[in-house]
């Protein structure tokens, strides 16, 4: 329970950078956090153009990403619930798609910082034109903690696969 | 987001406080369901149940009942020309961090007398996926149907 109060903790921090402002829009994010301390940028290219990975991010992203989890832990004489909301938003047009997650702890998490309406950002992913039928993909999260949505991100992405990442796992 | 929380707490409170009752079959088994759950860890678990309810034409649930899917294959009867609601559960708990988690996916389905319904379950490497797919009445072409959530029923 410690290290995911840890996690939760680290990330809303990284999510407000040094300059104790939490980013609170998408393009923020993209400049805020690139650099910050536990913050990964990742870029690779794929086979796909910008549109087909927006389509798939379209189908996708409602059904896997926008729900509201809720895990608990238990330890003797501890007993911890958190319920987190998560929000995906994405903007998919002919040269560029994008994906961004936002987390909203609803109940066992408290904010150190102004967050956005629908939460922090956690994600943001970005598809933009490399050649013919390719894209160039960025992936802009946490540098550990959230492999899952990472590899569920990649293989919507890739056109490799269309499972959700299990919430319940991140942090 | 907030009906998904309820009907999940609904589903939750449901079989923790005994009040849950397995699904009855009703009618042909329609539903042919393939399960394969992997918690990929010897210190997790990952369980899948299929929580069935019954949609008015307000769009109001109730509940009718359980079904876990503990077998790799197995049929259920959903009412044919009825629209219900069915959620998927993945239920995972680690052994050593006492830590519990479920997530699942939703659709509305209103089968077609007739019809199958072939439905993949899989939960693996921490990732999961729910796809149905439609034989239609006297075995045509199947399709692949789109999970509707809860809110299409109004539109």
């Amino acid at each position: 329970m410690i290290s995911k109060l840890a996690v939760l903790g680290t990330v809303a921090a990284l999510a407000a950078g040094c300059a104790g402002k939490m980013p609170q829009s998408a393009d923020e994010f993209r400049q805020m956090a690139p650099g910050a301390f536990m913050v990964q940028v990742q870029s690779f290219e794929v086979k796909r153009s910008p549109r087909e990975i927006g389509e798939t991010f379209r189908r996708r992203a409602p059904e896997c990403l926008n729900v509201t989890i809720r895990t608990t832990s238990s330890s003797p004489g501890s007993y911890q619930v958190i319920d987190t909301a998560y929000k995906a938003t994405v903007i998919a047009g002919n040269d560029k798609a994008e994906l961004h997650l936002q987390q909203k702890h609803l109940k066992g998490v408290v904010n150190v910082y102004d967050e956005p309406k629908d939460g922090h950002y956690l994600f943001v992913v970005d598809a933009t034109p490399a050649g013919p039928r390719a894209a160039k993909v960025q992936i802009i999260g946490p540098s550990r903690g959230y492999d899952v949505v990472v590899r569920a991100i990649k293989a919507w992405a890739d056109g490799s696969g269309t499972a959700c990442p299990d919430l319940t796992k991140i942090g | 987001m907030r009906p998904r929380a309820l009907v999940l707490l609904g589903t939750v409170l449901a079989a923790a406080c005994g009040g849950a009752v397995r699904y009855a079959d009703s009618g042909e088994r329609n539903l042919v369901i393939r399960t394969e759950t992997s918690s990929g860890s010897a210190f997790s678990s990952v369980k899948a149940v299929l929580g069935v309810h019954a949609v008015d034409a307000q769009c109001k649930l109730a509940y009718e009942g359980y079904v876990e899917l503990d077998r790799p294959l197995m049929q259920v009867g959903i009412p044919p020309g009825r629209l219900s609601y069915l959620v998927f559960e993945f239920a995972s708990s680690s052994f050593l961090g006492g830590t519990r988690g479920s997530i699942t996916q939703e659709t509305l389905l209103r089968p077609r007398p007739g019809a199958t319904y072939e439905v993949r379950v899989a939960y693996k490497n921490e990732l999961y996926e729910v796809a149905i797919r439609e034989t239609p009445p006297g075995g045509g072409r199947p399709r692949d149907l789109e999970l509707a959530s809860l809110g299409a029923c109004k539109r």
